[in-house]
């Protein structure tokens, strides 16, 4: 018998949720059904909509409503594949799918397009995994009305939408691993018509965004707002992932799932050594934006508890999106930091002993740009606007492998003191700490 | 993109049967009436006060939440569902979409029309009413 209240109660909701037959939680939310949610699209449905094809070009102006469903669809499913073949074979950098009708704006011009956004995409529509043809219809239909304003638009199903990110997320390729067809958001690309006017599109997007099925509708400005977000907020993750953050860190544990994947690659960690997590399944607000995440860490001859601060980073009337902020295994805390002109410093408290090894990443890039193993430290030379600081220990005093490691986010003329679980278990209040166990 | 949340909270607090009933009649006002829903500020809000009133109108017999078959396939204390149930409905329907879906306070805050805060207030006020209820039915037994 579970003690406590909430697990008791997570264990009725989940059988009342298979009763229903209904998903009830939140899009791509960290728990057991994340890989296979309930109502969700299954593979055999994707392919059932897929295998419907009809030749048709890869871009699509709209043409009157009646009776073009099934047309639509089918041409729908037939411009996702192409389009994912066309993603893998073409170039990176340049629009594999750029829609013949594309509007000329001189100032746009001159700031380069985010990755998924090039061909002048005006807007894409985010649809949840488990959203139904019969969704996928309805925005169809939505769009094919809207064709004053929208020249055309493609829909991405779940194998091009992967195809997609794996274009985009290249050079993250760990953070690629983390979707696959059941967990990925599908995507609407539309280019509007040249003459329409920006206030008319802000009303298609809101329009669109209360649509059952749709999780986000978001335009290029946002894009970039959310990357700039990303990238000086968050430890994870790094550069542009506006697609990923949609995907996969709608919730603190997710991100902390996504943090943990990255921190325990196998290429980012000290030779002959692996490591592997898990991740709690609740997580435990501290206020409206920030939440606390516990997990343990562990390898072949150690495991540890921690914890990490997840932070939101998107607006009360958008979906939520969380970065992690810092955090660490319970027995190593980060002291101080300061980076000021250049320099980076700082010391850290370690209950096992033993040596540890520092890390230092621009926060923006990604790119390590410093490595230090002395208590305190000193780093000179650094121009990055955030840096972002990983500690590794993974050898007590006397030779013992143990897994601890502590992280850390700082920017330019800032100086954190007191970073890492066990910091974190005393900042908060009583009834927001969760309760770590003995390994 | 509302579906789940809008079910979710209308389980919460009609029970599975209730609850999917009255989302479905809900979803449906939004189809129908999707024109004036897209103009507003908060559509969930407006669906789910939607859901409540078909919820109401149509007022099933207790209980609420049904017990589950086999009885003991699930782990759960047999006090529970009565404790829920006796749960102011604003603190039964925060704390099971907090602890059973796992649905952040600023989703529920919209969909209920409420601050977070105040979530923050009904779940803490909810799982300590459930607490106390479920510590005296365990020191009866």
């Amino acid at each position: 018998m579970p003690t406590e209240i909430e697990d008791q109660i997570r264990n009725y909701f989940a059988w009342v949720e298979t009763r229903t037959g209904h998903n009830l939680r939140p899009p791509l939310a960290n728990n057991p059904d994340r890989d296979a949610p309930v109502g969700a699209v299954s593979r055999l449905q994707v392919e059932s909509l897929t295998a419907v094809r009809v030749d048709t070009a890869q871009t699509r102006t709209p043409r009157p409503r009646a009776g073009r469903f099934p047309i639509l669809l089918a041409a729908a499913a037939t411009i996702a594949v192409v389009a994912g073949l066309a993603v893998i074979g073409s170039d990176r950098g340049e629009s594999p799918t750029a829609p013949a009708t594309q509007p000329t704006d001189p100032e746009q011009a001159e700031v380069a397009p985010l990755p998924g956004w090039e061909g002048n995409l005006a807007m894409k529509i985010y649809m949840n995994p488990n959203a139904t043809d019969t969704q996928l219809e309805l925005v169809d239909q939505t769009l094919a009305n809207a064709s004053d304003l929208i020249a055309a638009w493609e829909y991405l199903d779940a194998d091009a939408s992967l195809q997609e990110y794996e274009r985009i997320l290249a050079d993250e390729p760990g953070t690629f691993e983390l979707l696959n067809t059941d967990n990925v958001l599908t995507t609407f690309n539309l280019v509007a018509n040249p003459e329409a006017a920006a206030a008319s599109l802000r009303q298609l997007a809101a329009a669109l965004k209360v649509l059952p099925g749709v999780y986000d509708v978001i335009t290029p400005d946002q894009a970039r707002r959310r990357d700039d977000a990303t990238n000086t907020v968050g430890l994870f993750p790094t550069g542009d992932l506006d697609a990923v953050l949609l995907a996969g860190f709608g919730t603190p544990q997710s991100a902390v799932d996504a943090y943990l994947a990255d921190r325990t690659r196998p290429d980012v960690l000290p030779d002959g050594y692996s490591a592997t997590y898990s991740v709690s399944d609740t997580a435990e607000r501290v206020d409206d934006n920030l939440s606390l995440v516990r997990f343990s860490l562990a390898t072949e001859n150690d495991s540890g508890d921690g914890l990490l601060l997840v932070r939101q980073v998107a607006s009360v009337s958008e979906p939520e999106r969380w970065v992690v902020v810092s955090g660490g295994i319970a027995t190593f805390t980060i002291d101080q930091l300061e980076y000021r002109e250049g320099r980076l410093s700082g010391s850290f408290s370690n209950e096992m002993g033993g040596q540890t090894e520092i890390d230092v990443y621009d926060a923006t890039s990604g790119e390590r740009v410093g490595r230090a193993s002395d208590n305190p430290f000193v780093i000179d030379n650094l121009s990055s606007p955030a840096l972002s600081v990983r500690f590794w220990n993974t050898t007590a005093d006397g030779g013992y492998p143990i897994a601890v490691f502590a992280d850390a986010l700082v920017r330019d003329g800032e100086t954190v003191t007191d970073i890492g679980a066990s910091a974190l278990r005393d900042t908060y209040p009583t009834e927001t700490q969760p309760q770590v166990e003995a390994p | 993109m509302h579906g789940p949340r809008l079910r979710a909270g209308l389980v919460a607090a009609y029970g599975p049967d209730g609850g999917v009933d009255a989302a479905a009649e809900a979803l449906a006002y939004g189809w129908e009436h999707w024109d004036r829903l897209s103009r507003m500020e908060n559509p969930a809000g407006y669906l789910y006060r939607v859901g409540q009133t078909s919820a109401q109108r149509a007022r099933r017999p207790e209980p609420m939440l049904p017990a589950v078959e086999p009885s003991g396939s699930i782990d759960f204390e047999p006090g529970l569902l009565p404790a829920l149930e006796a749960l102011p409905e604003s603190q039964r329907v925060c704390v099971v979409m907090v602890h059973g879906y796992g649905w952040g306070q600023t989703e529920i805050a919209e969909l209920l029309q409420i601050s977070p805060s105040t979530v923050r207030t009904h779940l803490s006020r909810g799982l300590a009413r459930l607490q106390k209820t479920l510590e005296v039915s365990g020191h009866a037994d």
